[in-house]
């Protein structure tokens, strides 16, 4: 058995129990969303799965056919990805994404850490080891993974900046 | 259409869109694409709006034309 990965999960949990936790002693409700917002929710849920059947049918054609150094496995996450950030960025633009009360400033700062991190270990990973075979494969996650969340974050201050333009 | 009754009462109470949003429980956004005809609210909004403005339905929602 191995125990680094048991005691990692024990860790995660951990930390969830407590942040959880924190958040019953202090009273923080979760977030509410009106009803212009899930109205919003539900049209990005459909242009998220509508570009999940899209993607995929693409992403199989450029697997089959052998057109970017792709595996299956790298092909399938991306579009993954892509089913997200669809939905995400519709809900940003839409003002739907945070909650009626919603800290959006902290939401940001961690999906911009997350994503300037990701891309860093996403490049340095591929420049010392290479793709394996000439091709990425599902450990290269890291790459598009820090650039979905780079898009958002940047969704996130382009919104805002045009909300502020609005109330001026 | 744009609901400019909305807006011109909103302003007449020196209320933030902001302001409107925390007294009747929606996201600022929601109150603005109201404003701006983007969006159409329920009822239920409607009477919550009229409430906090010290209007009628048909002060901010009925068009005359």
């Amino acid at each position: 058995m191995n125990y680094d990965v048991l005691i990692f999960l024990g860790a995660f949990l951990a930390v969830l129990f407590l942040f959880s936790f924190i958040r019953r002693k202090r009273g923080i409700k979760k977030c509410e969303y009106d009803e212009r917002q899930a109205a919003i929710q539900g049209t990005a849920y459909k242009y998220a799965a509508l570009t999940g059947i899209f993607g995929g049918i693409i992403a199989g054609l450029i697997v089959e056919a052998d057109l970017l150094p792709i595996t299956g496995g790298f092909a399938l996450i991306v579009v993954s990805f892509l089913m997200i950030g669809v939905y995400v960025v519709c809900m940003i633009l839409k003002g739907a994404y945070f909650g009626i009360k919603g800290n959006w400033k902290r939401w940001t700062i961690s999906i911009t850490l997350l994503g300037v991190a990701n891309l860093y270990f996403g490049i340095k990973n591929i420049t010392t080891d290479g793709l394996e075979n000439g091709r990425f494969t599902i450990g290269d996650i890291n790459l598009p993974l820090g650039i979905l969340f780079l898009i958002i974050a940047a969704t996130v201050f382009f919104q805002k900046a045009r909300e502020r333009r609005e109330e001026n | 259409m744009k609901n400019l009754k909305l807006k011109s009462a909103r302003a007449a109470k020196d209320l933030s869109q902001q302001q409107l949003a925390d007294l009747v429980g929606v996201s600022r956004q929601t109150i603005n694409a109201i404003e701006k005809g983007d969006y159409n609210p329920t009822i239920r909004l409607c009477i919550a709006i009229c409430k906090a403005l010290d209007k009628t339905l048909d002060d901010l929602f009925w068009d005359n034309e």
